[in-house]
Formats: structure tokens, C-alpha cells, sequence
């Protein structure tokens, strides 16, 4: 007997629904920004790589590791004293763990969040800057331990508010250094129940993820969900509209009920940044 | 200055990045110890049946645990642990090492039931096809007869779907015979897409029941679960499963399944009773473990773990008999019930 895998027509489905969120997010953002003053948004389109490293105590209490293709699109408006981030990244992957096992991770990240001016500080070359994002996870595993079809499916979903601290420091007239970091408040969450779900259930969060997902989640302090996301990049302006962004990207989670599940995932991408 | 500050975001990457594969924590120490341990802990958080078994778990992990120190060889830890979950009696506990597979194997050693196919099929059968999961063919003018033997599709669903194809071939039978004797089950999907050919409305079948924390007796709800008609057509006449002690899992679903349909009867042995979902853990030293980690329960939320499911009509072969008497019964059944 086996639970229906979470399909690969679902995990498309799941992110060509993101991606219609961030463009909607992005459209409502940017039309009333656009026309404020040129040179104000950004969007960009990364392709890098992933180190990850996850642990899921309802599969296995070992942890799998191993590198994936990334894909993110970024958008970020500059205003005089505030900041508009959207940011969808997602990959699939094939991890490991010590006892040569395997599993397929499918992982959908997308979070926006809306920094204020602080302070600034080195003749105004460094700008603080501190605001709350929204960020939804999205991580669905494949376990291969057994050859037959008894393996095990396995999920989690968190949507977090999170406190972020942005930080940009200018180093020359048009190159900057950013250092982002997010921590969440507090979380809504959907986790396999303390077994797994029941083959019912599956079918009904496969047919209907968002309707799903509200019905079934729930809430989690940061006592059961814990998190960090920092990042590191590096814009370099190479045309009036056209800039390179390299950006280093820390991720970690841990949901602790019903069962432990965290992932870790590093980053590195180049991303193509357009300047309008 | 710049130089030095992509320098030092450059090395804050690669210390961040060195590190964070301890966020997480260790993996746990591959020990005897350790592995034993972890087995132990999840049967003891995870396993459903220990209630309904009058197993005390605690008791039998504090016995073996004596058995496992820093010295014991993987081969004594084999043993341990095969043991331990021998205990359990159940065709859904296996442990599976390099040095060989535990599995409870009490179903063998009840009276077979089941001669070998060949004879059956010498013996038996007229017209005998075969698809990718079934075997089927004519056992007189007016009974046809379907043997599946086992519900494992090997990512091959569609084996089973062929059972259209094979329904298509004896529309003309008054009644059919489904042999699922010696059948060790399989996918539960595969299970039901064979019983909707043969019932007539969407109907309730089996509840189940999961472990919601570690908590001994701390279930799930009855979660119900339903099958309904499907395929290019349905065969509502009469229909006889012949059944075994090797019958298990899967195939004691469909057994569930079909039996929410009046016109069918089950001939021969009670099944084997193994009545959890299971899945496959593992262990730091590679060894695999399966576990059920659920109870399913007939419509009527009776559970026949351990027991197995008895059938309509209990017929028993003789061992060295070269007659099919499971067989002979339900073709008589059968030829009877056409006539009235």
C-alpha cells in the first residue's frame, strides 16, 4: 500500500499559482510607484546554486544534503525613505544522506516585505533600514529509503511575519553592498499530522493546496517555529539600466510540532538586474 | 576599501556557508546502541497495535536493550532487533540489513491452500490469457476466472488497468472467480481499481486510523474511506474470491472493497490480518525498517489485524492432494447459484 506521491503537476500547478501572486503583488506595488521617478524599481532574474540541507523526523531522523538549481525573480523598488522587496525563488533537487539513501525535494520560496528608513550612518553612505515581510515556504519530499513503493511523502508549508532589517551601503557612485535579514514573529503552518495525512487528505491538499492549507493549518509562536534569513549582495551598475547582482542567501526553518522538520538552505546566484 | 569589503562579504559567505550544516544538529551516532535506540523510540511513538496486541513495548525494549552494548557485533544486533519485533507479529514489520531481511513469516505456516498455479491452470483452465498483472481464462462454458497475484505495480499502474481488457474478454460469463490466493498485496490504489469493476454504487469500505502523538491510544478520528464504480464497464454478476492465509494487506482491502457488493463471496482460508499503512524508516548504520503506522478497520470498524478477515465459506485444500478443493467449491457455488 502507499500514499499517493505529490505530483510533479501539482508542484508546477503550486508554483505557476506563486508566480501569478508575485506578478499581481508586483503590478499593484509598481503602478502606483511608476512615473514617481526613473530609476526608483528593479527587477531581476537569478540563476544560481543551492546548498541544502533538511531533516524530517516523520521520514527519518538522518539528514539529507545536496545541491540544487535555483531559479529567482526579484523585485525591489527604492524610494527616498523606503523599500519594497518581492522575491520568488524555487528548485527541485535529489539530496542524500550518510546511509546513501535519497530524497526529492521540491522547495518554493516567496516573501515580500516593506522596509522603513532608520538612520544612516558613514556620511550617509550606509542606509539602516527596518520593516516586517510576509514569506511563504513550500517544501514537499519524496523519501527513497525503500526500492518498493512504501516510501514516504512528506510536507510542510509555513507562511511567517517577519521582522526585517535592511541594511545598504553604498561603495561607489553606483555600486552597493545590501545586508538583509529577516526573523519571523509568528507563523501559519501546515505540517503532516504526527503519523502522516491520511490518503483523503492528500487527495483533497493535491485538488485544492490553498483552500487546504487554510483549512488545515495552523497557527505557530516562534516556540514551534523558528527561523532566520539573511543575505548578502553585491550590485554592480554596468549600463544606465542594466546591472549584475551577485547575492549570497542564508535560509534556515525548523518547525518543532507534530514533528521535526528544518531545512537549511545557501544560495549563490547571479542575477541580471533591470533598472526602470 | 572596496576590494576589501567584497573581500570580506566574499569570506562572511563562506563561513556562513561552512557552518550552517550544524543549524540542524548531528545526525545521531551510529552505535548499536544508537540504533537500537532509535528503532526501539519510533515503534514505541508510531506503532498502532500494541493495545490491541496486549503488548507492552517498554517491557520488551528494557529485556533486548540489555542485550546491546558498544562491543555487540552487527550481526548480534541483527538478531536483537529481529527478535524484539518478532514479538509483534506482524506481516508489516521487516527489518532489512546487509546481513539479511527479518520478516514474520507465521502465515507460512498454515496449511497452503494454494496448489501450484501450473496445476490449476492444466487442471482448471480453458483459454488461458495472460495480461501485465492478471492470468485469466474459462473454467467452464459459464465461470470465468481471474488470478491476480499480488497488487504491486512497480510504477506500472496501468497493469491494472487492463483488468477492462480482461472483463471485455469474459463479458460473456455468468460469474466469475477471482483467485488473490498467496497474494502478499501491493498499492492500495491498485486494490481498488480492480474492486470498482465489480460494485454496483459509490460505497464505504474500510476506516482507518492514525497515530496523532505518541501518546499510547491517542488515535485519529475514523476516517472513512470509499469506492466507487469505474472502467468501461462494471460486472455485477455473481463473483467468488478465493482467499488464503498468504493473503494479506492490499489484498485484504479488496476484500473489503468487493465485499460491499451483495453478489460476492469469499471461499476458502481466513486471510493473514495485517491491517496497517507501512512505510520504510532507516537507521544511521543503513539498516531499513517497515512499520505500519495506521489501523484499518472494515465498515462495520472491525479490525482483523492478527485475526485475518474469515471467509464466507471456509473450505481447506489438502496439502498433497493434487485437486483444487477452494477451486472446486466455488465452482459448484457458483454453477448452483447461476441455476436458481
Amino acid at each position: 500500500m502507499r500514499f499517493r506521491v505529490i505530483s510533479e503537476q501539482f508542484m508546477i500547478k503550486s508554483f505557476l499559482a506563486l508566480l501569478q501572486a508575485f506578478v499581481l503583488i508586483l503590478i499593484m506595488t509598481t503602478i502606483p510607484l511608476l512615473g514617481q521617478n526613473a530609476k526608483k524599481n528593479n527587477i531581476s532574474l537569478g540563476l544560481g546554486r543551492q546548498l541544502l540541507y533538511t531533516r524530517d523526523m516523520a521520514a527519518s531522523p538522518m539528514m539529507y544534503s545536496g545541491y540544487q538549481d535555483l531559479f529567482q525573480i526579484n523585485y525591489c523598488y527604492s524610494g527616498s525613505t523606503n523599500r519594497h522587496i518581492l522575491d520568488v525563488s524555487a528548485g527541485r533537487s535529489l539530496l542524500g544522506a550518510s546511509t546513501k539513501n535519497t530524497m526529492t525535494l521540491d522547495y518554493i520560496n516567496l516573501s515580500y516585505s516593506y522596509y522603513h528608513f532608520v538612520t544612516s550612518l558613514i556620511d550617509e553612505k550606509l542606509s539602516i533600514f527596518a520593516g516586517l515581510g510576509l514569506n511563504h515556504i513550500s517544501s514537499e519530499k519524496q523519501f527513497n529509503i525503500a526500492e518498493g513503493f512504501m516510501n514516504i511523502g512528506s510536507f510542510d508549508e509555513a507562511t511567517n511575519l517577519n521582522l526585517s532589517i535592511l541594511s545598504e551601503l553604498k561603495i561607489a557612485s553606483k555600486d552597493k553592498i545590501t545586508l538583509g535579514i529577516h526573523s519571523p514573529l509568528m507563523a501559519y503552518i501546515l505540517r503532516p499530522d504526527y503519523s502522516l495525512f491520511p490518503r483523503d487528505n492528500i487527495s483533497k491538499y493535491e485538488d485544492a493546496p490553498i483552500r487546504y492549507y487554510f483549512g488545515e493549518g495552523k497557527f505557530a509562536s516562534v516556540s514551534n517555529f523558528s527561523g532566520l534569513n539573511l543575505w548578502l549582495s553585491y550590485d554592480k551598475t554596468l549600463f544606465q539600466s542594466i546591472a549584475l547582482r551577485v547575492n549570497y542567501n542564508l535560509m534556515y526553518y525548523k518547525i518543532k510540532k507534530p514533528t521535526q522538520t528544518g531545512l537549511v538552505a545557501n544560495s549563490l546566484n547571479l542575477n541580471f538586474v533591470y533598472l526602470f | 576599501m572596496k576590494k576589501c569589503l567584497i573581500a570580506a562579504l566574499f569570506l562572511t559567505s563562506l563561513f556562513l556557508c561552512s557552518c550552517s550544516e550544524n543549524i540542524l544538529g548531528p545526525d545521531p551516532a551510529n552505535t548499536p546502541e544508537s540504533n537500537f535506540e532509535i528503532l526501539a523510540s519510533d515503534f514505541q511513538n508510531v506503532y498502532p497495535f500494541f493495545e490491541k496486541k496486549g503488548i507492552n513495548w517498554d517491557s520488551l525494549t528494557y529485556v533486548y536493550r540489555k542485550e546491546v552494548n558498544s562491543k555487540t557485533t552487527e550481526k548480534e544486533l541483527y538478531g536483537v532487533i529481529s527478535n524484539l519485533i518478532s514479538n509483534l507479529k506482524d506481516g508489516h514489520v521487516r527489518l532489512d540489513s546487509p546481513l539479511g531481511q527479518f520478516h514474520y513469516e507465521e502465515y507460512f505456516r498454515y496449511s497452503h491452500n494454494f496448489p501450484d498455479f501450473s496445476m490449476i491452470q492444466a487442471n482448471y483452465l480453458k483459454d488461458t490469457k495472460a495480461s501485465l498483472k492478471f492470468v485469466y481464462g474459462r473454467l467452464n462454458d459459464q465461470i470465468g476466472y481471474i488470478y491476480i497475484p499480488v497488487f504491486e505495480s512497480n510504477q506500472n499502474e496501468e497493469g491494472f488497468k487492463q483488468i477492462d481488457n480482461v472483463l471485455k474478454t469474459l463479458k460473456d460469463m455468468k460469474a466469475i472467480v477471482i483467485d488473490i490466493r498467496d497474494n502478499y498485496g501491493g498499492e492500495l490504489e491498485n486494490a481498488k481499481t480492480v474492486a470498482s469493476r465489480f460494485i454496483g454504487s459509490r460505497n464505504l469500505y474500510v476506516y482507518s486510523r492514525w497515530k496523532i502523538s505518541s501518546k499510547k491510544g491517542d488515535f485519529s478520528d475514523f476516517s472513512p474511506e470509499y469506492i466507487e464504480p469505474a472502467g468501461e464497464s462494471v460486472f455485477r454478476k455473481p463473483v467468488v474470491i478465493l482467499s488464503n492465509r498468504r493473503c494479506y494487506s492490499s489484498a485484504e482491502h479488496f476484500i473489503f472493497a468487493m465485499k460491499t457488493s451483495s453478489n460476492v463471496t469469499v471461499i476458502g482460508d481466513t486471510t493473514g490480518g495485517v491491517m496497517g499503512i507501512p512505510v520504510y524508516r532507516e537507521l544511521p548504520n543503513g539498516w531499513k525498517y517497515m512499520l505500519p503506522r495506521s489501523m484499518q478497520y472494515d465498515k462495520n470498524k472491525v479490525c482483523y489485524e492478527g485475526k485475518g478477515i474469515p471467509p464466507d465459506i471456509t473450505v481447506s485444500n489438502s496439502d498433497n492432494s493434487m485437486r483444487d478443493l477452494i477451486l472446486e467449491k466455488a465452482i459448484d457455488f457458483l454453477t448452483r447459484k447461476i441455476s436458481l
